[in-house]
């Protein structure tokens, strides 16, 4: 999708203004969890910009920690390995989380080019990856 | 020579050589923690590194620390090093009173509590500055170093010593004794002119005024008119000030090269062997992308970056790019930079599963590779520990450090070790199940992760099964104790640098 196309307000991994800025009545926030190399930075910032700490859990067998969204973790990435075709293994990384934030710390944390905020709406984007993008009003 | 000793070094003593000790075999971590080992040691300063976890087969480096008379652990944290001696359980099962090493902990300021420069793999310095105050009595590592020198050159005054002129002689000239600056020190590394350092083919012109400090390491002279710490930061603190604080971001050609931000060693260059750019008439093979050139009106090599050999020579002499190399070219084969060699080669681990090497049955594994005596020992079998044990660190965690860092102990509490599907199956194990995985020289105990991600090799006509073991835990810090990844680690390095076998070993994993 070309971003020249949209309102785009912030990106990751980029200091510069994104084009396109006008007035932003609504935001939404894009993921293209493709480009999600699974640091966690995104899940750190949150706990820090909303100055939150969960307890120290246990390791279940997975790399998910905290294992689900609570009180204390509003953002936490999610790990799937999919095979469908036997020697082309995904790893699925999927950052999940309330998406309430006007003003996200864990965009500003993504190293990777791989998140904007842009002021279209949910329902109006035409999902050329659904399984791989994540979006919310 | 005059940076260390100063007035003292003169020609006449050969500028004090005499006083420098030699080394008479490298002294890598391996051979020091050998000679630990076998008690030939009476003291070790650990600063700002954890040995017990960092370094292979944690028994040994456990039991060499033991045979001490005294430790000091200069770090900003509580190290496992540190409490070595500690009863930790099953993570570290030693008795206290059977060690008599005596353990000083002198607690230093972190890189964001302190000024400083900072040189990465680009060969940029860059100066940073402090973001915070230390916590309680830390101090800067100048600092702590500074105490011990002043003491100990105190006690070399007043009782004399077997050979008190080192101490006694060396250069200090700080402002506060007690405390160095790192601008000091930063301007000490640079160099300065002791005396008027002039053009050598025009000795009327002065390079560099006496007291001044000198633009780079072509003004350093052998006569003794010149003291410089360290030649190859040369520059980065001139006459003109600290260009290691430089921030100029912009890339006058385009291409990717930021020559006014902070200081590239040597000589502000960013690129080594630049001269490689260009074909032997000196000009570069790709015109779109000129690093540098010859310029046949003025005689020179320009450009934007800093040439890296003498700019006015003519290619016509035909001097090769590769500088450090008699002949001017590079190699394909290091003949006598290598311990063995010069033709590429494979070795299997000294810890194989394949029990050979299928190049050459009869030489396993690197003959010039350094086993100490008692170490061959520990070296398992296939037989015994049939699987590939590799370590590595997680994407949340930085090295042994963030066990003292909550979030990130949030992100990945506890120690865990990842195996395939197939290796789970056979050995009925799943995700989430305590482990232990033990080689020759000790056990862990982990939580399994069985992944996809590690898949099964085929070697030799063996089924090869790999266990990955992240570093990370250990028993000091606010994350969840655990055992030391080290553990399990053999004691041998590579031929030439010495670096550990971490990542290929021998072990063997069941359900607890």
């Amino acid at each position: 999708m070309a971003l020249q196309s949209l309102d785009i307000q912030r990106r990751s991994a980029s200091t510069t203004q994104p084009p396109g800025v006008r007035q932003t009545p609504k935001v939404a926030k894009l993921i293209d969890v493709s480009k999600c190399i699974g640091c966690k930075a995104c899940q750190t910032a949150c706990m820090e910009w909303n100055d939150l700490r969960d307890d120290i859990g246990a390791t279940t067998g997975v790399y998910d920690n905290p294992r689900d969204l609570s009180e204390n973790s509003w953002t936490v990435m999610r790990y799937a390995e999919v095979e469908l075709e036997k020697g082309k293994l995904e790893w699925l990384i999927r950052k999940d989380g309330c998406m309430h934030c006007a003003d996200p710390g864990c965009l500003k944390a993504c190293p990777a080019p791989g998140a904007t905020s842009s002021t279209v709406t949910a329902s109006s984007i035409s999902m050329r990856r659904t399984a791989s993008v994540a979006a919310t009003a | 020579m005059k940076s260390w000793f100063g007035d003292a070094a003169t020609r006449d003593n050969d500028w004090c050589y005499e006083w420098l000790p030699k080394l008479d075999k490298p002294y890598d971590v391996l051979q020091v923690f050998e000679l630990m080992h076998q008690g030939k040691m009476n003291g070790y300063f650990a600063q700002g590194f954890n040995p017990l976890a960092s370094f292979p087969n944690k028994a040994k480096i456990g039991a060499a620390l033991a045979k001490l008379k005294y430790l000091v652990v200069i770090d900003p944290l509580a190290t496992e090093t540190s409490e070595f001696w500690k009863n930790f359980g099953v993570f570290n099962n030693v008795e206290p009173s059977r060690i008599q090493t005596e353990v000083f902990r002198l607690p230093s300021t972190c890189f964001a509590e302190e000024d400083g420069s900072l040189v990465n793999s680009s060969r940029v310095l860059q100066w940073h500055y402090k973001g915070a105050d230390a916590p309680g009595e830390a101090k800067g590592d100048a600092e702590i170093i500074a105490g011990l020198f002043l003491k100990l050159r105190e006690m070399y005054r007043k009782d004399g010593g077997a050979f008190p002129d080192p101490i006694l002689n060396l250069t200090w000239p700080h402002l506060i004794a007690t405390s160095p600056s790192p601008e000091e020190l930063a301007k000490e590394f640079n160099g300065k002119a002791l005396a008027d350092v002039t053009d050598p083919k025009d000795p009327t012109k002065v390079l560099a005024k006496g007291g001044g400090q000198l633009a780079g390491f072509a003004q350093l002279r052998d006569d003794g008119s010149t003291a410089c710490g360290c030649w190859i930061f040369s520059g980065a603190w001139p006459q003109a000030g600290n260009l290691m604080a430089r921030r100029d971001n912009s890339d006058p050609s385009g291409l990717g090269n930021t020559p006014n931000w902070a200081f590239a060693w040597p000589a502000n260059r960013r690129i080594l062997y630049n001269r490689a750019s260009c074909d032997s008439a000196g000009k570069p093979w790709d015109p779109r992308r000129k690093v540098i050139a010859w310029n046949p009106r003025e005689k020179k090599w320009q450009g934007m970056d800093v040439p890296d050999m003498r700019p006015e020579a003519d290619p016509e002499q035909k001097v090769g790019p590769f500088i450090k190399n008699p002949e001017g070219v590079a190699r394909l084969f290091g003949i006598d930079r290598m311990a063995e060699g010069p033709f590429p080669e494979h070795y299997e681990p000294f810890e194989t599963p394949l029990d050979t090497n299928p190049l050459h049955p009869a030489v396993v594994s690197n003959q010039a590779a350094r086993v100490f005596k008692g170490d061959l020992a520990q070296f398992g079998t296939s037989k015994e520990f049939p699987y590939v044990g590799t370590t590595y660190r997680l994407t949340e965690h930085f090295h042994y450090w963030t066990k003292h860092v909550r979030l990130n102990a949030i992100l990945q509490p506890e120690q865990f070790v990842e195996i395939g599907e197939e290796l789970a199956r056979e050995k009925r194990i799943k995700s989430g199940d305590l482990v232990r995985v033990s080689s020759k020289r000790g056990h862990i105990k982990a939580v399994a992760v069985v992944t996809k991600r590690l898949k099964v090799l085929e070697a030799n006509g063996r089924k090869i099964h790999t266990v990955g073991i992240p570093i990370h835990p250990g028993f000091k810090g606010i994350a969840k104790n655990g055992y030391i990844a080290n553990t399990l680690t053999p004691f041998v390095g590579d031929a030439n640098t010495q670096t550990p076998e971490f990542k290929s070993f021998l072990v063997t994993i069941e359900k607890v």
